[in-house]
């Protein structure tokens, strides 16, 4: 049994994602351009707008008339399907640089041994394992925001430790520092209890 | 109140034996030895009569029984891992027999396996049995240390060596009630701060008698039989130890939760993502259960749960304190009671850094 079968796993294109979320709240190019270009905190901003105008339809529902576009109850739960989705594609590249990670430590020798046989890789690559399979079972017990809140945090908590593994690689473009940098940036905008 | 929530969490009957549980642990915490006054308690009756083989069972009765209090739990007669390993390898009536008497006699119980140079490294493993061919009997020499109930135990299983090697180590039927002597044996209760009523024990035997029948393992192949045997009754029993740290968690927030009048929203957050953890874990310990059942071999992610399960408890009562305030290690003392408990379950069936290592081997051989 794999942490996060990664052959399973498919690229999450979230500003497609979120270009679909907004069309679905108007259809005005105007407005979705609006939301797009503040892509990183819209959706907060969108079910906030969601909800107004939800409440104010509420409000003039006697009147026989309808102040917006009509949203739906199922506003919150289309906003924790794209943080679900998001959360995923993140634990897969935790996984994902955890195993080259591995790898590499795997070729890297000190005294003819190589460094993931030293005892205290090993015990850091297991923390690693731990918090990765701790955000994995969030996945398994109902699905709300703070089931997927301490789950990113695990994962945030993983790419921490990930990152003390590769060395001075691992402040490279592209490397583990950009991984932690984008989850921790994320974990801001969408994880936070 | 608690109460109402045990029986929320665990249901009727699992609830009141933890909520009894929870009521004597002052007493027991002073006296381990006053458990014998409740024989006749309907939770210790269930306790000595478990010989489920379902995992999940166990799991569940153990979580509950944590709810209430572990060390209550370790101090009350019962099975233990000795049954556990009877059902790996001794013999029906070995099995049978053994288990009659924890039902009927109440015999407080052990199982002997960590010595004071190489702690559970069975493979350096010093104590031995001889065998005395005039006398049609085997002998047990050598020092056992820090297992549970060594000092009052009637019966339990000791681990030693028949011969050098990996393939030399061998199980027994101990019969203190009946054998022990002023000369055969020493026995010492060490001295505890947390779980005290676990009474951890050294144990030294000089010659301790052992008859032939009380061998176990004979029937089965070499192989299986020895430290093949202990691992996979460990593992039976880590996943217990998981769940025992999830039971006391599961305590720690309901007293928080009930006791606490109003919280800030940063220390609502913070308990509700203890909640959110231990449910997850309960859970996946539910899944991982069936599964050890299917396959007892699975070593790599029953050491996870019981690493996460550690950790976990031991975060929560570094953090229950802030809840309360600074007079709080004195104004709530089963505050002060877990806190000292908790930390057992680090050491009960191997350190974090041994499941850690387990854990790596799995990952790497995919098997988790």
């Amino acid at each position: 049994m794999k942490i996060f079968d990664v052959d399973e796993f498919q690229a999450f294109d979230w500003l497609a994602e979120y270009e679909s979320l907004c069309s679905q709240i108007s259809p005005s190019q105007n407005y979705k351009d609006l939301l797009l270009n503040q892509y990183a905190i819209v959706p907060i901003s969108w079910l906030e707008q969601a909800e107004k105008v939800e409440a104010l339809n509420i409000a003039h529902f006697g009147e026989n008339q309808l102040v917006g576009i009509r949203c739906e109850n199922k506003s919150e739960q289309m906003l924790i399907d794209f943080k679900f989705r998001l959360f995923q594609m993140h634990a897969a590249f935790v996984q994902y640089f955890l195993n080259i990670v591995m790898k590499h430590l795997e070729k890297r020798f000190v005294k003819e041994t190589s460094v993931i046989k030293f005892d205290h890789i090993r015990q850091l690559i297991a923390e690693i394992i731990s918090d990765l399979e701790m955000s994995k079972m969030m996945r398994g017990v109902e699905q709300g925001t703070e089931q997927l809140n301490v789950g990113h945090d695990c994962l945030l908590d993983a790419a921490l430790k990930l990152m003390k593994l590769p060395g001075g690689r691992a402040f490279l473009k592209g490397s583990v520092l950009e991984l932690v940098w984008i989850l921790r940036a994320f974990n801001n905008v969408y994880y936070v209890s | 109140m608690y109460t109402t929530l045990a029986k929320q969490h665990y249901g009727e009957e699992l609830g009141a034996a933890a909520i009894f549980f929870r009521s004597i642990a002052a007493e027991i915490d002073q006296d381990p030895n006053a458990i014998l006054q409740y024989l006749d308690h309907p939770a210790l009756i269930l306790l000595r009569q478990d010989r489920s083989d379902n995992t999940l069972n166990k799991v569940k009765l153990y979580e509950a029984l944590a709810y209430g209090d572990t060390a209550c739990l370790f101090a009350s007669p019962r099975p233990c891992l000795s049954g556990l390993l009877l059902k790996e390898i001794g013999t029906e009536a070995q099995y049978e027999a053994y288990h009659q008497n924890v039902r009927e006699n109440s015999p407080r119980t052990c199982f002997a396996v960590t010595e004071p140079l190489y702690g559970s490294d069975v493979a350096k493993m010093e104590s031995f049995f001889t065998f005395n061919y005039q006398e049609n009997i085997w002998h047990l020499n050598g020092h056992k240390y820090l297992f549970g109930n060594g000092t009052c135990a009637d019966i339990g299983v000791v681990w030693a060596r028949v011969s050098p090697g990996p393939f030399g180590i061998r199980a027994a039927l101990i019969r203190f009630k009946e054998n022990a002597t002023e000369t055969n044996i020493e026995r010492s209760l060490l001295p505890m701060l947390g779980l005290r009523g676990a009474q951890l024990s050294s144990v030294k035997f000089n010659n301790f008698p052992i008859h032939v029948e009380d061998m176990l393992g004979l029937h089965v192949h070499s192989l299986l039989r020895g430290i093949n045997a202990l691992v996979r009754t460990f593992n039976k029993m880590r996943i217990c130890i998981a769940a025992l740290a999830i039971g006391q968690s599961q305590a720690i927030c309901d007293y928080i939760q009930t006791v606490k009048k109003s919280f800030t929203n940063q220390e609502a957050a913070l308990l509700k993502q203890y909640q959110v953890k231990i449910d997850a874990l309960r859970q996946r310990i539910g899944q991982a259960a069936v599964r050890l059942d299917e396959d007892p071999e699975r070593v790599a992610e029953i050491s996870l749960l019981k690493s996460l399960a550690t950790t976990l408890v031991e975060g929560l009562v570094n953090e229950m304190f802030s809840f309360f305030g600074q007079a709080a290690f004195f104004e709530h003392p089963f505050l002060a009671k877990s806190f000292r408990d908790a930390f057992a379950y680090e050491f009960a069936d191997g350190t974090i850094h041994v499941q850690r290592n387990n854990i790596f081997e799995g990952y790497q051989s995919e098997s988790l």
